[in-house]
């Protein structure tokens, strides 16, 4: 307890009380492009596909980070406004992105699972570039509105996607380098193996439905 | 002063707190906790997952990580001919067989060569995933019920890796015997309707 314990405790009221400030909800498509950055942290495959993708890139060598991250970019842009240009004969709930996303996380899931080292790079980058291109189809914005509004979208998908993934990249090869070495390589197995069997059920389901 | 500063405190606190929801069983909460909990709350799961991590303990590397790795992803396998609505033979009684077998595995400190155990690990996971995977579609979220269930399921391997770690002493690797002695005992159990 500090000697002033009043004014403690009606500041620590002061900070619990408030409420929503929604201070920034006047600027100009702030909102779209929050809509937009969540958006691939809402749908379940992207997000299983992120996952995975950012176990194989912390698993991965610093040397060949930079040409996957950027075949993810380019493919998750592309998809993007693909889907959006697509959006008003297809729209993007009706692009079937689902399964083949989980079937990207269960091959990145199923490259981290067993005892072997990282994989080729040239590997890593069509993977990347096969996780961002889909992601990029199944998180496109509705059709509709202004043009500026949709691009404002879309950069948030963008930059929500590859924001994601580079936490989980970060994070992944973060716990590489502070775990002691078999405990992170078995980490990582375990994490794969998690990864591929949801992915496995993700594919069912769709068969299912 | 400490009195009137520890009421401001809590007036403070209550004011402040919001709705909790804390039994919501709906959307991806309702479906993660509802897959979650279905290898904890069932006792047959529970003793086959720690045996599986105990096992593998036992065994050593690189039985210690393959086998929590095999049995999530052939467990998985099994989930689909459950969601597929594709029929497996005696589930239940395969459920409570893979405690019977493990356990008798740990208890008698039988060291087979690492693709046997795998393939004693996986044949067994198969049952395991097709009773989780009949009540995927109906669950409130399948995706979190599918995540929650995996989850859970490695979770339960860690706890029987990490009490398989007491094996490396000679009084440990004799209550991890017992230990297995006890799981058989449960899914014998579990095999004739006892519990």
């Amino acid at each position: 307890m500090s000697e002033r314990p009043v004014p403690a405790a009606v500041l620590a009221a002061a900070l619990l009380a408030p409420g929503a400030a929604w201070a920034h909800g006047a600027v100009p498509g702030a909102a779209g492009f929050g809509v937009g950055l969540l958006h691939p942290l809402t749908a379940p495959a992207p997000v299983l596909a992120l996952v995975a993708l950012g176990l194989v890139l912390g698993q991965g060598r610093p040397a060949g980070l930079a040409r996957a991250w950027g075949a993810f970019a380019l493919g998750d842009g592309l998809g993007l406004v693909l889907a959006w240009a697509l959006a008003a004969d297809h729209p993007p709930t009706q692009i079937p992105a689902q399964v083949p996303l989980a079937l990207v996380a269960l091959a990145a899931g199923l490259a981290v699972a067993p005892r072997r080292g990282p994989l080729p790079g040239a590997a890593v980058a069509a993977l990347a570039a096969a996780a961002g291109g889909l992601a990029g189809l199944a998180t496109a914005p509705d059709p509709g509105g202004p043009a500026v509004a949709a691009w404002i979208t879309l950069a948030g998908a963008f930059a929500g996607a590859n924001l994601a993934l580079f936490y989980l990249a970060a994070g992944t090869g973060w716990l590489r380098r502070r775990l002691p070495r078999p405990a992170a390589a078995v980490g990582l197995r375990v994490a794969g193996s998690w990864v591929a069997a949801i992915a496995v059920l993700v594919v069912a389901l769709a068969a299912a439905a | 002063m400490r009195g009137k500063a520890l009421f401001i405190g809590v007036v403070a606190a209550v004011l402040a707190a919001g709705p909790a929801f804390a039994h919501t069983q709906a959307g991806v909460a309702g479906g993660f906790f509802s897959g979650f909990s279905h290898p904890i709350l069932g006792w047959d799961h529970v003793v086959a997952m720690v045996a599986v991590g105990l096992w593998g303990a036992f065994l050593g590397a690189p039985a210690n990580w393959m086998l929590p790795v095999v049995f999530p992803l052939v467990m998985a396998l099994g989930g689909a001919l459950g969601v597929l609505g594709v029929p497996v033979p005696a589930v239940e009684a395969g459920i409570a067989a893979s405690a019977v077998v493990l356990g008798l595995l740990i208890a008698l400190a039988v060291r087979l060569p690492l693709a046997a155990a795998g393939a004693i690990v996986a044949a067994f996971a198969i049952f395991h995933g097709h009773a989780h995977g009949t009540e995927l579609p109906e669950a409130a979220n399948p995706f979190a019920y599918a995540v929650g269930f995996v989850i859970a399921t490695g979770l339960l391997h860690i706890c029987g890796i990490t009490l398989g770690l007491l094996a490396r002493w000679p009084a440990g690797a004799l209550a991890v015997r017992a230990g297995g002695g006890a799981i058989c005992a449960a899914g014998l159990a579990f095999l004739f309707g006892l519990v």
